[in-house]
């Protein structure tokens, strides 16, 4: 992933969520950080590789920095600091006919 | 050897705003023989007005029309009253090949669609074959301007039908129809009269699915509540576990403002049997594999119609998931 696909990540999650931000990307050494800032609270989102594979760092002002290992965690997390109230969804798959 | 399960009967949802002539559809519809071995589930009986001369016998909540048609009141519970026909008809005490389901005027078809996919007394017995939404030429653009249900009943559709297209042109009920679901297919009425099979499952499901898939383009998304059209092209065949988290990342992202998405995926593991992907909401059916792809464009096509989506991010989502996918084996 590059700063630019990083930042179009977060600038569709921003929207999808209605949130009025501002948002910088920068490469931090293999990895890439961006700063969402003007929301409440600001949030940093950190990308990096990891000998097991991607990892996501996720912190908001005045938490903990914490870990996902899948885009998915990282999403989810994003949501509850920044969009706490937004109704969210687990994909059920129905029966098929067999 | 076990038999083989029998086919799930096809079923058709037939939704629209009040008075946008879902009843005058269903009524000349009924009275035709391509509808024949149908069963038409309606809110209300005094909703169809049946006419006397198609009458065959009726009980308490179940009308026999002459021409081979069944219909059904539902009071309660949807999925019970359709399960109970099925039992009926698995006894022998009547007959029908397919469904059709009459919403309420006010009906959100989404939790009629995914109580369908989801009943466990329904597995495997039906399958939902399209979502007709009928729009009204005369007041369509005004309906779906004010009334958010009318809007959610066009964005699901997989065909529109535009009525009334004898008092108004119909073009100004499309065209502010098409804002919420520019890739849909498009029927007229002529005197109220649709052409009976369009209520009935596509001859060739995946060349249609195929046919909306090659005409939807990203849709700018419309003015009132943001519905936008997205679609995601690619040529590179997708790992079946990344097409898994990809959907369940979208359904973390977008909760209930994902409306539906459909299209055919070519996976990596079967890159020469196409998976046809539908989803209603968060609730997906059963991927269903196609034996080959209905036309020689081979390249994975979804669309995805949702509130406040940005073009090229489910693509741009489905590529960090198909990467962590590769990084993590």
């Amino acid at each position: 992933m590059n700063p630019a696909e990083l930042e179009a990540l977060l600038t569709g999650l921003l929207r999808l969520w209605q949130i009025e931000a501002r948002l910088t990307v920068a490469r931090i050494g293999d990895g890439l950080m961006a700063r969402i800032h003007g929301a409440a609270p600001s949030v940093t989102v950190e990308q990096s590789i990891q000998p097991f594979g991607i990892a996501w760092h996720v912190q908001a002002e005045g938490g903990r920095r914490l870990a996902y290992p899948s885009t998915i965690g990282m999403i989810r997390r994003l949501r509850e600091e920044l969009a706490p109230d937004r109704g969210t969804a687990r994909v059920v798959f129905a029966a098929g006919a067999g | 050897m076990m038999p083989a399960a029998p086919s799930p009967l096809p079923l058709t949802v037939l939704t629209g705003f009040l008075g946008s002539g879902k009843t005058t559809i269903l009524k000349h519809a009924l009275a035709d023989p391509a509808l024949a071995g149908t069963a038409v589930i309606v809110n209300e009986f005094g909703a169809v007005g049946l006419d006397h001369d198609l009458l065959e016998s009726a009980e308490e909540d179940l009308v026999a029309l002459s021409t081979g048609c069944l219909c059904c009141a539902v009071r309660g519970d949807l999925t019970r009253t359709i399960a109970d026909l099925l039992s009926r008809r698995a006894a022998g005490e009547i007959a029908f090949e397919q469904l059709v389901i009459e919403t309420s005027g006010l009906a959100d078809p989404a939790p009629i669609v995914q109580g369908l996919a989801l009943d466990v007394a329904l597995r495997g017995r039906v399958q939902l074959a399209r979502i007709v939404t009928t729009v009204d030429a005369v007041l369509g653009r005004q309906t779906l301007d004010n009334h958010p249900e009318a809007r959610k009943q066009v964005a699901f559709a997989d065909l529109l039908v535009l009525t009334k297209g004898d008092l108004a042109p119909t073009q100004t009920a499309e065209q502010a129809a098409r804002q919420f679901n520019p890739s849909t297919a498009v029927a007229t009425t002529e005197n109220g009269r649709l052409d009976p099979t369009l209520l009935l499952p596509p001859a060739t499901p995946s060349q249609a699915l195929a046919d909306i898939l090659a005409r939807t383009e990203d849709a700018a998304p419309d003015h009132t509540e943001g519905l936008t059209t997205v679609t995601l092209v690619r040529p590179e065949p997708v790992p079946a576990i990344a097409l898994t988290l990809f959907l369940e990342a979208l359904a973390e992202a977008c909760g209930p403002d994902l409306l539906r998405v459909k299209g055919l995926v070519q996976i990596a593991e079967s890159p020469d049997t196409p998976a046809v992907v539908h989803g209603v909401q968060h609730v997906f059916h059963a991927l269903d594999w196609l034996d080959a792809w209905p036309t020689a464009d081979h390249n994975t096509r979804l669309v995805f119609i949702g509130r406040n989506l940005m073009p090229g991010w489910p693509r741009l989502l489905l590529q960090q998931i198909e990467r962590e996918v590769a990084a993590a084996s």
